[in-house]
């Protein structure tokens, strides 16, 4: 399934009319129920359940994982070891909030706690210092130089800021659910979203690339 | 919060295309006057083109459903209840430390108590061990893993209930155990006031301690704690004596309130259910008590 944000941007490349946010609306309605139903069947041992879930999510599931742990082979781990506590807990599932927030969540614990078995260090890394002379760019077009910054930018971020960004901007989470993944308070992922953006607008400024020419 | 900075959190989430109708509206006639939230929007924007670029060309094993059925088929459901399930867990996250030290410090008041025939000092020890036990349970300066305790899809008030059950149900099953033992020196009919005689100290100061470790810091709370359970053994007529003879009677009166206090189990219970409402409030605001989550 194509992200939330993918969806949206690809409706309109400056503002998403009412009548595309309603269609959309009305297609994460059926989306969710579909997903209920599959929880359901999950809860019913119905290994085709599974797979469709794994078919609609898989993907975000292991972009996530990849992007928490910085380790292929671990985000598979991690994705596996998702998909079984999906499958055994499918039962206590109340139908809260959205299904993929809920698989998630799963995720991200697996992830945090892969992490602290195999690679704990990542969890205490802090976002890089900032140091204009510590990156040479050679390509002077100024998007590619743009796009080249924000996933460096990104990439030296910590993790908590990080998942904030994936959370919201590719799995298309709103605050309220980004924070529930986190079990964090909404402001706490506002506050984390506000560094990176601060993070990132000096980036880009230390290489020439003014606020204004950000496109 | 003003408008701009209400408007200027709202932005990564008009990007996302999470945002109400109505609350697009109100983003957009923002951003018609507001030049540093159209920067931030354009920052956003290529924010989120750029995460998707990165993310669209990560492809999990097709095959990945297939080895979580095989793996799932071998492994027995869960039929612990989701509550239980959240306890247990609990256990290798909580400080290794405190079980063989509240193991240890029980069987030295059993001890003690056995050698000198006398079960006060069980009584004046299972307070001060609950309460250090209790002391110890949350924050960042006890369980370097907090935040990946916390980053689990469970509120943080159910992880500080969880812990909160498993570690006084240990110090509760401990001195229990060591009251039974102290059936050997006294008649079985008084096993019931024993009991009670420290189950409402127990958890009253475990609860102040919980409530003090979280907003001002374990060794605040173990000390106040302590201070607090131990003043309760000061001689007051003596101490009064200290005084000026027309303060006596009033410091007397003072500190035989507060022990008469510590001897109410029921109103002690009950003020401990109102701390743990003050713990659950607190912990709902960690961002405040532990800023460097943000």
């Amino acid at each position: 399934m194509v992200p939330a944000t993918l969806r949206l941007m690809a409706l309109s490349d400056s503002v998403v009319t009412s009548r595309d946010r309603e269609h959309f609306l009305d297609h994460s309605e059926r989306c969710q129920n579909r997903d209920l139903e599959l929880v359901r069947r999950i809860a019913a041992s119905d290994d085709s359940a599974l797979r469709a879930l794994f078919a609609s999510y898989g993907q975000r599931m292991y972009a996530y994982a990849v992007r928490l742990t910085r380790n292929a082979t671990l985000a598979e781990d991690v994705v596996q070891e998702s998909l079984v506590a999906a499958w055994q807990s499918a039962a206590h599932y109340r139908g809260q909030g959205r299904v993929i927030a809920w698989l998630l969540g799963i995720v991200h614990h697996k992830a945090l706690n892969a992490i602290r078995r195999k690679s704990p260090l990542l969890l205490n890394e802090e976002t890089e210092e900032l140091d204009s002379g510590t990156e040479p760019l050679e390509d002077q077009m100024v998007g590619f130089e743009q796009a080249a910054l924000l996933r460096t930018g990104m990439e030296s971020l910590s993790l908590k800021h990080r998942m904030a960004i994936e959370l919201v901007f590719y799995q298309g989470l709103d605050l309220a659910e980004a924070a529930e993944v986190c079990s964090c308070p909404v402001g706490t992922i506002k506050s984390r979203l506000n560094y990176a953006k601060a993070y990132l607008r000096k980036k880009l400024e230390l290489h020439g690339i003014k606020a204004e020419d950000v496109r | 919060m003003n408008d701009h900075s209400k408007y200027a959190d709202q932005l990564p989430s008009y990007v996302s295309g999470a945002l109400t109708a109505d609350e697009r509206r109100a983003v957009e006639r923002h951003l018609a006057h507001c030049a540093i939230c159209q920067f931030d929007l354009a920052l956003w924007r290529a924010v989120a083109e750029q995460v998707t670029v990165t993310n669209r060309a990560l492809v999990p094993p097709p095959d990945l459903v297939d080895r979580a059925l095989a793996q799932a088929s071998s492994t027995p459901r869960n039929v612990c209840s989701p509550a239980l399930q959240l306890i247990r867990a609990q256990v290798p996250l909580v400080r290794s430390d405190l079980w063989p030290a509240s193991a240890a410090v029980i069987a030295i008041g059993v001890i003690v108590a056995t050698i000198v025939h006398d079960v006060a000092v069980l009584r004046m020890l299972a307070p001060l061990v609950a309460a250090a036990s209790i002391a110890v349970i949350y924050g960042p300066e006890n369980d370097p893993a907090l935040e990946i305790t916390l980053a689990t899809a469970t509120s943080p008030w159910k992880i500080l209930l969880a812990r909160l059950t498993l570690v006084f149900g240990y110090d509760l099953g401990l001195t229990l155990a060591a009251s039974l033992f102290m059936l050997t020196l006294l008649p079985v009919e008084t096993i019931g006031r024993l009991v009670l005689d420290w189950l409402g100290p127990m958890t009253f100061l475990s609860a102040t301690a919980l409530v003090l470790a979280l907003r001002f810091g374990t060794g605040n709370a173990i000390l106040a704690t302590y201070t607090a359970w131990l003043m309760r053994f000061l001689p007051g007529r003596d101490m009064a004596e200290r005084f000026r003879p027309g303060d006596i009677s009033r410091v007397v009166a003072l500190l035989d309130g507060y022990r008469r206090l510590w001897e109410d189990p029921l109103v002690l219970i009950l003020l401990a259910i109102i701390l743990l409402a003050g713990a659950g409030w607190l912990v709902s605001r960690q961002e405040h008590h532990f800023p460097h989550w943000a």
